[in-house]
């Protein structure tokens, strides 16, 4: 039988004893970990973190071996040993924006993430008359805005509300917080994840960190964050405790074992939610909803809305697919990025993922135009 | 179920463990049954085309061997082909839901239960035919046979891959001829690794009707013989009259077979996980671009894709030969640092040796080889590349690679029979000189279309010069995984031995078989991709 056969070679060298056998394998075994034990000093030591430093501040490899660094740890970091956070901790919190109302004179507001920042500020250009109030996050998907939205006590002051939609953050929908969907560069702000109830109605699973300072709460009381992990755990579909939990973060390459890790689940998750042949129907159900709310809010206060839809990188046109049945519905003037720049066109995009400045500059254009459409100016 | 993945990470050991426990004969079953889920996991309905190819080739192989087939073994093919029917392509399999166990089953469609019909009237066919055939004139059957199974392999294999392909190129053509073109185009989905498997069972009966093999009576190694998980997909494509006797004895699992088998797996999954993934995206980011691209993204591009290619191909048949070495079950290698090649004669004793040998010995022989005028040679070394060039996919960039390395090949032939190349210097400088005549080939393959080909043999011929590098960057795993491949790769070379490690210290072993390790868990952040091959 083949096991009896273990201590045979078949080979033309000569064979050699077990015993033998057994000291090749310990010493081959003591200068792989060796090496692995020397890799993790060498690099743990070259390519460190002072305390109060965050990844972004830091060298391209010093950030590469960070990346796999646990949410937990990459966010208690953001908050240096003075007590001095960093710009990303502050990001995105709802109830931080929107504080401000737009001064006297024509203002829209725009709800979104950079994509819709950068294309309302490029359209400035075409609409010098009006001020623009931003308020969004860091890649902020649909129900962030549409809580945003809610939160805002000044939006009815602007002459028109704009929404911007981007592809590739819809499947966030079923997040919580930038943390777990985002977490090799997490920003901890939160937002609700919207569900549908029996009679298709939205339904808010509020987190139970809403600002700043219940972070920094959670953050100092351990039963707290504890209580905080499980809800996320429970409700966003992102979440993932070997990536979230603060544990072996000393080491590097347990840190790029995570990072792989957590990209696979990433992955994982996304594909669930968004497939070559479009969103997941899940998806798009609440986010139609989201929209059909939203809309109806903003009209109820008597201001039209405004969306822009960013198909990018990966999404084809699958974002226009989703909810542009949905906009026609509510008769719902929007822009979309698909008629511009087609998102199967890498050459449309800069290195960060945006898109080109010039094709920012059409989009505000057209966002322009249709805002005046719509304002009947 | 990828050689990459997780599942695959469970997968393995499982399979090991249980296999250490068997006798032969358990064992092949283990082996089959892991071999037909490790496929399944891609797509069960895909499974009874190897099972069909089985079957066929098994009953070629006994007509063409011995003439006539036992009624035992007539039921028993004609079972097989009835419950493999039912079992792929009859019910419908679906991934087990949230929270079960077991895949959810259902009932065949229309098409399930045509497929099982035409699955009993093959049963019937050659239960009818049989006593006809085992009348024949031993000559007329064994031709008879030869076309059966060469004929069979090659629909199958035509229709899954090549239906549309001649399709669209008929249509194209009578659109140019101005004639109304609007033919059936049907909605096929390529059976992964059907070009292997099926190259593979067809050297069974070819060697059988040239004397030289035996046809094998146990249907259970046949059938692991075409099945065998670790070279089905990808290859390498093994011959019948190495891998049959392998399977048809017991295997010694020994020490040696055990390291040796673990390296080529550590090996195998650095080139793939570390270095191709990590060019994947510099690669696409040029080839996949409809913008303005420069020169010097072009030929990084190329040169980058030349490393993807060879590290994804070379790294699958690596995790292939590994895992058989554990098994006890020796693979032949199919790739011999092919970089390091001066001339295209070479290039092809080098790469993708059991595709180039198996088109030699099938093809290029048959065809006349080089027995004939210089013309015919030339005429014999076209065709068979051109054919090696569809091999690889259903489109005219694949033929016009296959033209070019065909072309190479005569010119090589041409120049005359120069000697090897004694010493590294000139070796390395001979491989430089050739290596960029690999990257326009490569250009052509990776090619997304005829006119983007057009379009880089332009830039490269009228561009030069222009360094604008807008290319993605490949990924420091990538980077560090290229200079530990090329490390690896020339000590190969040098020391003229695959195990050229062993002669080194145990600890410096240790320290190397670390640094692979550390490049795959560095690697396991990069954006996984399909293995090339796999759409072949």
């Amino acid at each position: 039988m083949t096991q009896h056969n273990l201590s045979t070679s078949n080979s033309k060298s000569p064979p050699i004893a077990p015993r033998a056998r057994w000291r090749d394998c310990v010493v081959v075994g003591i200068g792989f970990l060796a090496t692995v034990i020397m890799f993790d000093v060498v690099v743990g030591y070259c390519f460190r973190l002072q305390g109060d430093e965050s990844a972004s501040s830091t060298g391209p490899l010093n950030r590469y071996f960070e990346y796999g660094r646990s949410v937990e740890s990459k966010i208690r970091r953001m908050v240096g040993p003075d007590g001095r956070q960093h710009p990303l901790f502050s990001a995105g919190w709802v109830e931080q924006q929107g504080a401000t109302a737009p001064e006297s004179g024509a203002s829209m507001t725009v709800y979104g993430q950079s994509f819709s920042n950068h294309v309302a500020l490029a359209s400035k250009e075409f609409l010098r008359d009006f001020e623009t109030r931003l308020i969004g996050g860091p890649a902020a998907t649909l129900s962030h805005s549409y809580f945003a939205f809610l939160q805002d006590k000044h939006w009815s002051k602007s002459e028109v509300v704009v929404l911007g939609i981007l592809a590739s953050s819809l499947p966030n929908i079923q997040s919580m917080t930038h943390m777990t969907a985002f977490w090799q560069g997490p920003a901890p702000h939160t937002y609700p994840r919207y569900v549908l109830n029996a009679d298709s109605r939205l339904q808010a699973i509020t987190p139970l960190v809403r600002s700043e300072t219940d972070l920094c709460a959670a953050l100092a009381d351990g039963a707290k964050w504890t209580e905080f992990a499980s809800q996320l755990a429970l409700h966003d579909a992102f979440f993932d405790p070997f990536v979230f939990n603060r544990f072996l973060d000393w080491s590097p390459t347990f840190r790029l074992l995570r990072r792989g890790w957590g990209q696979s689940h990433a992955r994982a998750v996304t594909a669930k939610l968004h497939t070559r042949d479009g969103f997941a129907p899940e998806a798009v159900a609440v986010a139609r909803a989201i929209l059909r709310t939203f809309v109806a809010r903003a009209r109820k206060g008597g201001r039209p809305v405004v969306v822009m839809l960013f198909n990018d990188r990966g999404y084809a046109n699958h974002l226009d697919e989703a909810l542009v049945p949905a906009l026609h519905e509510s008769e719902v003037q929007f822009v979309s990025s698909h008629e511009v720049a087609p998102a199967g066109n890498l050459a449309n995009f800069v290195p960060d993922g945006h898109f080109r400045p010039d094709i920012e500059r059409e989009l505000g254009r057209r966002l322009a135009s249709t805002i005046r459409e719509v304002l009947g100016h | 179920m990828f050689f990459n993945s997780l599942a695959y990470l469970v997968f393995l050991p499982v399979v090991y463990g249980l296999y250490r426990l068997l006798g032969r004969r358990g064992q092949n079953l283990l082996l089959l049954g892991a071999s037909y889920y490790f496929y399944g996991c891609w797509d069960v309905r895909f499974l009874f085309l190897i099972a069909l190819s089985t079957g066929i080739d098994y009953y070629c192989g006994l007509m063409l061997g011995e003439g006539l087939v036992s009624r035992t073994r007539r039921r028993g093919i004609g079972a097989w082909f009835a419950c493999t029917a039912i079992a792929f392509a009859g019910l419908q399999w679906q991934p087990a839901a949230p929270g079960q166990l077991l895949p959810q089953v259902s009932l065949p469609t229309e098409a399930g239960w045509w497929i099982i019909v035409g699955s009993v009237g093959l049963w019937s066919l050659l239960e009818l035919t049989h006593s006809w055939f085992a009348s024949m004139e031993e000559r007329r059957r064994r031709r008879w046979f030869v076309r059966i199974s060469v004929i069979g392999n090659l629909t199958i294999l035509g229709f899954f891959k090549y239906f549309n392909f001649f399709v669209e190129s008929a249509e194209g053509l009578a659109t140019a001829c101005g004639l109304p073109a609007e033919w059936l185009r049907l909605d096929l989905v390529l059976p992964v690794g059907i070009s292997f498997y099926t190259f593979q069972t067809m050297s069974y009966t070819l060697d059988i009707a040239r004397n030289k093999l035996k046809p094998t009576r146990s249907f259970l190694d046949f059938s692991l013989f075409v099945a065998f998980f670790p070279q089905l997909v990808a290859g390498p494509i093994e011959r019948a009259s190495h891998l049959l006797p392998i399977l048809a004895r017991p295997r010694a699992l020994t020490f040696e077979g055990t390291t040796r088998g673990m390296f080529l797996i550590l090996l195998g999954l650095m080139k793939k996980v570390a270095i191709a993934d990590g060019v994947a995206e510099s690669v696409n980011s040029i080839y996949l671009t409809g913008g303005a691209i420069s020169w010097l993204d072009l030929v990084a591009a190329t040169f980058l894709f030349a490393i993807q290619i060879y590290c994804d191909f070379s790294g699958y048949s690596d995790i292939a030969r590994g895992t058989s070495k554990l098994l006890g079950i020796d693979l032949m290698t199919n790739f011999r640092c092919p970089y390091l090649s001066v001339n295209p004669q070479e290039f092809w004793q080098r790469w993708h040796i059991s595709l180039s040998s198996w088109l030699r010995d099938y093809l290029y022989i048959p065809l006349g080889g080089n027995r004939g005028s210089t013309w015919l040679t030339n005429r014999n070394l076209l065709l068979t590349m051109v054919l090696g060039g569809l091999w690889h996919g259903a489109a005219w960039n694949f033929v016009l690679w296959g033209l070019y390395q065909g072309g190479l090949l005569v010119i090589h032939r041409s120049l005359g029979h120069h000697g090897p190349i004694v010493g590294v210097m000139r070796r390395l400088i001979g491989a430089a000189m050739f290596f960029p005549l690999v990257c326009y080939g490569w250009l052509l393959f990776r090619a997304e279309s005829m006119e983007q080909i057009a379009d880089f043999t332009q830039i490269l011929f009228t561009d030069f010069g222009n360094m604008a590098l807008t290319m993605s960057r490949p990924t420091l795993a990538g980077i560090l995984g290229i200079s530990l491949l090329i490390a690896v790769e020339l000590l190969e070379f040098r020391r003229r031995s695959p195990r050229f490690y062993l002669a080194y210290p145990r600890i410096i072993r240790g320290s190397l078989y670390a640094g692979m390790f550390l490049a795959i868990v560095m690697g396991t952040s990069n954006d996984p991709a399909q293995f090339i091959y796999f759409q072949f």
